[in-house]
C-alpha cells in the first residue's frame, strides 16, 4: 500500500501565487521613485522620461522632414532642368 | 550613375535624393543619440538622488575654465569642416587646408581631454571612486571615443582628397558624424562640468 501523495491542489497553487504577488509591492517601494519621495528625484524621473520619449521622435521626425524638403528641392531642380532642355518651339510667321 | 542612392521616382527619370552614405550615417547618428540620451538620463537621475549634493563632497573639482577653452577648440573644428565643404564645392583641392585644420583642432581636443583625465586621476577621481567619477569617465569617455572615430573618418576623407578620389557624399557623411560629435559636446559639458 503506497503512501498518499502530498500535492498542492490547483487552488493551493493559486493561493501561493496570490500571496507571492501580494508581497511584491512592498519590495517595489524600495525603488528610488516610490520610496525616496524627494521632489528633485521625482522631477528627474519625469523629465528624463519625457526626454527619452521625445528624442527619438524628434530625431526620426527631423530626418523625415529633411528628406521631404530634399525631395521638393530635387523635384524643383528636375522641373527647371526639363524647362531648360526642352526645345524652343518654332515661330510661325 | 551609381545605384547606391535614395531616389525620387516620379513621372520622369528617377533622381538622387540622398546618398546611401549620408542616410546610413544619419541612422547611425540617431542610434548614437539614443545611447547618449540614456547616459544623460541616468546621470540626471543619479545627480538628483545624490544625498549630499552634486558633485559629492571631498571630490576633486572638474576643470571648468580649461574645458570651456577646449570646447571652443572643438566648435572651431566644426566651423573649419563647414568651411572645407564650401571650398570643396568651389575647387576640390582648396578643401585640404581647412580639412587639416578641422583635424588638428579635433586632435587638440582629444589630447587636451587626455591631459585633463591624467590630472583628475592623479587627484584621486577614478572610475571606481564614486558615482561622480563613474559617470564622468563614462559619459566623457564615450564622447572621446566618438571624437577619435570621427578623427579617423576625417583622416580617411583627407587621404581620399589628396589622392583625388574624394566624392561629395563621402565628405557629407563625414560631416554628419563630426557635426554630431561637435554638437553633442556643449550639452555634455553643461551637464557634467557646470
Amino acid at each position: 500500500m503506497s503512501a498518499p501523495e502530498c500535492r498542492l491542489s490547483r487552488l493551493g497553487w493559486i493561493a501561493v501565487a496570490v500571496l507571492a504577488v501580494a508581497a511584491v509591492p512592498e519590495l517595489a517601494q524600495a525603488c528610488a521613485v516610490c520610496g525616496a519621495g524627494r521632489e528633485e528625484n521625482r522631477m528627474a524621473f519625469l523629465l528624463t522620461t519625457l526626454f527619452l520619449s521625445v528624442v527619438p521622435l524628434l530625431a526620426i521626425g527631423g530626418i523625415v522632414v529633411w528628406l521631404r524638403h530634399r525631395a521638393r528641392v530635387v523635384a524643383l531642380e528636375a522641373r527647371e532642368a526639363d524647362i531648360d532642355t526642352s526645345p524652343i518651339p518654332a515661330r510661325s510667321t | 550613375m551609381s545605384d547606391r542612392t535614395l531616389r525620387l521616382v516620379g513621372a520622369g527619370p528617377s533622381r538622387q535624393l540622398v546618398s546611401n552614405a549620408v542616410l546610413g550615417m544619419l541612422i547611425l547618428v540617431v542610434a548614437e543619440l539614443m545611447m547618449f540620451s540614456g547616459l544623460i538620463s541616468a546621470f540626471v537621475i543619479v545627480e538628483a538622488a545624490a544625498p549630499g549634493g552634486w558633485p559629492p563632497p571631498n571630490q576633486p573639482r572638474l576643470p571648468v575654465t580649461e574645458t570651456a577653452f577646449n570646447t571652443f577648440a572643438l566648435l572651431l573644428s566644426g566651423v573649419a569642416l563647414f568651411y572645407a565643404d564650401r571650398c570643396f564645392r568651389k575647387l576640390r583641392r582648396s578643401a585640404a587646408k581647412p580639412l587639416a585644420a578641422a583635424m588638428f583642432l579635433g586632435a587638440f581636443f582629444v589630447v587636451f581631454q587626455g591631459v585633463e583625465w591624467w590630472q583628475l586621476l592623479s587627484e584621486g577621481l577614478t572610475v571606481t571612486s564614486n558615482t561622480h567619477g563613474s559617470f564622468f569617465y563614462l559619459i566623457v569617455g564615450m564622447h572621446a571615443l566618438h571624437a577619435i572615430a570621427g578623427l579617423m573618418v576625417l583622416l580617411n576623407v583627407w587621404i581620399r582628397l589628396a589622392q583625388r578620389r574624394l566624392d561629395g557624399s563621402t565628405l557629407a557623411a563625414a560631416q554628419v558624424f563630426w557635426y554630431f560629435v561637435v554638437g553633442l559636446w556643449p550639452v555634455l559639458y553643461a551637464l557634467v562640468y557646470l
